[in-house]
């Protein structure tokens, strides 16, 4: 277990490490002057010089990259364009709006998801499965856009029930209502963005589980004298679900991405939101700043999915694959 | 025929092969599976050693490090006096043609995308036993008809085969290199009874036709005895004991051999006395037994088999046997 | 003796796989004639917002011009998009695919620890700061693509790779004295392709998504139509919320792109199926 984790953590350090690289390089590789990519041409001269100065835009690439470095490390991403404040203070206003969102979407696909990938499983080949692999087929192959567009027009547009966009109804309100209209703005984005993930986790919930009925500690279990239900509960699901979770986590990166589209359709006040606002301002210390949180998100979910996987399945425990 | 006159084709002296086995914890000693442990034995001209013991004993893993098709830890091979140890000699190519194994599963062996005749024609256009294509063809054709398919099936995939043709396919496929020394792994293990008859009578024919000269690897005693001359008994990765075909019933045979012979079924009706059952389960290779590698299920075990490990005993002409008590014979 | 069947003769019987296929085969006939027989849409007309009629079949956008006439237009780049993310994922996921699966060494392991975590890092976001910095070209958005597409097509070529590898015909055709390059080339990589190529149609799939959603952020290429692109002008405009609802203006792309994306998926389960033995 502890060598497994060790290697997993070491892992996400190493991937945060190369984004950053990635950002880095990708900035300084493309023919546009990095000065200008860095620093505001509305900023005043004197300001204009400090951030050179600390990103150190006129000296060698590899010193540049250490000053970038160094200024990560300090939590410094620089001053956004657009809004002349410190990009962190940016970024971390946002935050907790997209991790809201990708909570929501990850409990909407559990909750959801496995119930009706062991439902469609029980009832394999009879018409439930099939409306439900239809669904299935439908959902993986679906664009963000278009659910929203669709829930939009349905339910914002055509029955007038939710909100268009935005996180909560402005004057901002206090105490319960306030929770309950924020509530109201996630339902939209969150069902948008969940679509793909919820048909992912029914089809692997699904094929897991049928996999897994076959197995010969599924017939002692039925031969003991449980029922279906008990079965399925205690013996069946936590195997079935082993490959979900991996599934999910691996779409994680994918799902950060969504959210970016989600987001914007939705005008919701996150991360990605901001990333669709930085460009069209051609807010460069923005984009890469967002991206950089993005990516260390997705290495930190990624590593507590690793940890659902190993507590359902202790072949890992025990360093096998 | 006596020692003096006869030939060994392959002596295999000491051989070892460990595997080592994936550490689970930062800081733990590296740990082998002991597969094939200080092996040695020698296989004479025209005659069919068997090979049995049961799965996981190291038999297959035996033949696949003398076929250098996995590194040997340890040991040596000697293919007609000669070190071929790994292969690593300038006649690689041509020992690969000389020394052929038939392959346990018949429909793992083949590959799936390629059809029959073009499948057995590779080998002979790779050693250069044919020249072009046409000839290769006509090479096959007249294999295929002496290991009983129809040459039609030339143009064939092998999923459209039965388990036994594939069988015969494969063994075309490895008479194709005309190779004097013949590895079957577990050659008719995967077949039904019936047709495992068959293919056992048709490495008898082929013997007689081709000189050939068989190691036959099975757990099943009763179907390695049917073909072999001499068997070779291993558990966890040692020999036990190398035993005369006519002397397997000898009362100086390992304890092991003497269950796996009683557990063979006879066809009679009478009530059967004497079926020594085996308790307890094989020990892990990773960590084999102190003394004797047989010793927790041993029926005869005494405390110096737990400590210390037996030497090979003769106990007659070309019989071996790895046992403290070998010459004590237990009085009926 | 069986009957003879390939895998081709399940392909062809599985209905799935030929809805998938003849709905590939209608997209790439549409954008490669389309555009020959019906002119770019450009400029603006007075025609604007109208509903589908004989004139305009699926209606005209804010600005006049005809959406069917753009949707033709975007079957086009859609393709290109698609192709040309294809061939960069290729030859860069193949060749390391089938190293990293055929050889041991350190040059696969890092081979692997690299596909590894460019599989983490979230791509969009990636490809946003690159098509941002780059510009908007719609070859540089396909080159993009391709270059981040590469790791599942390297990952799907290695685990196909390692599996056939461990085969017996594989060390049979070892033990037989076979040459290494014959064996890798007519032994594994034969054996291997099924996944690869199920996996290529899913790369043109998600390229299309991708440079959408990219188009639809607003980097997609101004002088070329693509889906993407139509869908952002009508949400530019409010048309999902306004009234009277001009429907058709955002339903269409969106249908196309659903279409488009269905159909690959459907090709890819059904190769899959089809040219793997055990799924028929």
């Amino acid at each position: 277990m502890s060598r497994y984790l060790i290697r997993r953590i070491l892992r996400g350090l190493l991937t945060i490490f190369i984004s950053v690289s990635l950002t880095f390089f990708i900035v300084r590789a493309m023919p546009s002057d990095p000065v200008s990519l860095m620093v505001s041409p509305q900023m005043t001269p004197e300001a204009q010089q400090a951030m050179i100065e600390a990103y150190g835009l006129d000296q060698p690439l590899l010193v540049q990259y250490g000053k970038f470095l160094v200024q990560l490390f300090q939590g410094n991403l620089g001053t956004s364009f657009s809004k002349h404040i410190p990009v962190t203070e940016y970024l971390l206003q946002r935050l907790p709006w997209t991790l809201m969102l990708l909570g929501a979407v990850i409990v909407l696909v559990l909750g959801i998801g496995i119930p009706v990938g062991v439902f469609a499983a029980r009832h394999r080949g009879k018409w439930g499965d099939r409306v439900v692999s239809v669904m299935v087929t439908l959902g993986i192959s679906v664009f963000i856009p278009f659910i929203s567009f669709l829930l939009l027009y349905l339910f914002a547009f055509r029955f007038k029930v939710m909100p268009t966009g935005g996180a909560y109804t402005p004057p901002k309100g206090e105490g319960l209502s306030y929770v309950l209209d924020v509530a109201k703005h996630l339902v939209l984005p969150t069902v948008a963005l969940a679509v793909t993930n919820l048909a992912n986790a029914v089809m692997y919930t699904r094929n897991g589980m049928i996999d897994v009925l076959h197995e010969d500690y599924i017939r002692t279990a039925y031969s003991k004298g449980n029922n279906e239900k008990q079965v399925i509960l205690h013996h069946a699901l936590k195997n079935a679900m082993i490959p979900t979770v991996t599934v999910i986590g691996l779409q994680i990166g994918v799902m950060v991405g969504g959210a970016v589209v989600t987001e914007t359709v939705f005008s919701w006040p996150g991360v990605g939101r901001l990333i669709y606002d930085a460009v069209n301002a051609l807010d460069y210390p923005v984009l890469q700043g967002a991206f950089l949180l993005l990516a260390v998100a997705v290495v930190v979910m990624n590593l507590i999915t690793d940890l659902v996987v190993a507590w359902l399945d202790p072949r890992i425990k025990l360093g096998g694959k | 025929m006596t020692t003096e006159e006869r030939v060994p084709v392959l002596r295999v002296e000491h051989l070892t092969k460990l595997f080592p086995v994936k550490k689970t914890k930062l800081r733990e000693r590296q740990k082998y599976v002991h597969a094939v442990e200080d092996v040695s034995f020698e296989v004479y001209e025209g005659e069919t050693l068997g090979i049995v013991g049961e799965s996981g004993s190291g038999k297959s893993t035996l033949a696949r490090t003398i076929l250098a098709l996995t590194k040997p830890t340890g040991g040596k091979v000697f293919f007609r006096g000669q070190e071929i140890t790994g292969f690593h000699c300038r006649n690689r190519k041509q020992l690969r043609s000389q020394l052929q194994m038939i392959f346990q599963d018949p429909y793992a062996s083949l590959n799936p995308k390629m059809k029959v005749g073009p499948a057995i024609a590779e080998p002979m256009l790779a050693h250069g036993l044919a020249k072009n294509q046409e000839e290769a063809k006509k090479k096959v054709e007249e294999l295929l008809r002496t290991i009983g398919l129809q040459p039609e099936v030339y143009d064939r995939y092998p999923h459209e085969f039965s388990g036994g043709q594939r069988q015969r396919i494969g063994i075309a496929r490895a008479l194709a290199t005309q190779p004097q020394l013949l590895f079957c792994d577990e050659s008719v293990s995967a077949l039904d009874v019936s047709v495992q008859a068959q293919i056992l009578n048709l490495f008898n024919t082929l013997k007689k036709q081709r000189d050939l000269t068989y190691i036959f690897i099975g757990h099943d005693l009763a179907v390695v005895r049917y073909i072999s001359d001499r068997i070779l008994v291993m558990y966890l990765g040692k020999v036990m004991e190398i035993v005369p075909y006519d002397q397997l019933m000898s009362p100086h045979s390992h304890p092991y051999t003497q269950a796996l012979i009683s557990a063979v079924p006879e066809p009679t009706t009478a009530p059967r006395k004497d079926r020594i059952l085996l308790t307890g389960d094989v020990p892990s290779p990773v960590d084999p037994p102190k003394g004797c590698r047989f010793c927790q299920r041993c029926f005869k075990a005494q405390p110096v088999c737990f400590q210390q490990e037996p030497e090979m005993i003769q106990v007659g002409p070309d019989h071996y046997v790895r046992c403290h008590f070998a010459k004590e014979v237990a009085q009926p | 003796m069986k009957k003879r069947k390939s895998g081709f003769y399940y392909f062809l019987h599985n209905r799935n796989g030929m809805i998938g296929l003849c709905g590939v085969m209608l997209i790439v006939l549409i954008g490669l004639i389309g555009p020959i027989l019906i002119p770019k849409p450009e400029g603006y007309s007075t025609d604007i917002l109208q509903a589908p009629s004989a004139a305009h079949w699926l209606g005209t956008d804010g600005l006049g011009l005809d959406i069917f006439a753009q949707l033709v237009w975007g079957a086009r780049t859609s393709l290109y998009v698609s192709i040309l993310t294809l061939l960069v994922a290729a030859v860069i996921g193949l060749p390391l695919g089938l190293i990293c699966g055929y050889t041991r060494g350190i040059l696969s392991d890092i081979i692997d620890a690299v596909v590894d975590i460019f599989l983490t890092i979230p791509m969009l976001p990636l490809t946003i700061i690159m098509a941002a910095i780059m510009g908007s070209n719609i070859t540089n958005v396909a080159l993009i693509l391709g270059i981040f597409s590469w790791p599942s097509l390297a990952r799907v070529t290695k685990n196909s790779t390692l599996k056939i590898k461990e085969m017996q015909y594989i060390e049979a055709a070892g033990c037989l004295g076979i040459g290494k390059a014959r064996i890798l080339f007519k032994h594994v990589l034969i054996n291997a392709s099924g996944p690869v190529f199920v996996n290529l149609t899913l790369v043109m799939a998600s390229a299309v998504l991708s440079e959408a959603s990219l188009s639809f952020l607003g980097l997609g290429d101004p002088t070329t139509w693509s889906w993407g692109t139509i869908l952002k002008r009508a949400w530019s405009a409010n048309a999902v919320i306004t009234n009277p609802n001009p429907w058709w203006w955002w339903l269409m792309p969106s249908l196309c792109i659903v279409v488009y994306v269905v159909c690959f998926n459907l090709l890819g389960t059904a190769l899959n199926d089809t040219l793997n033995p055990k799924g028929r």
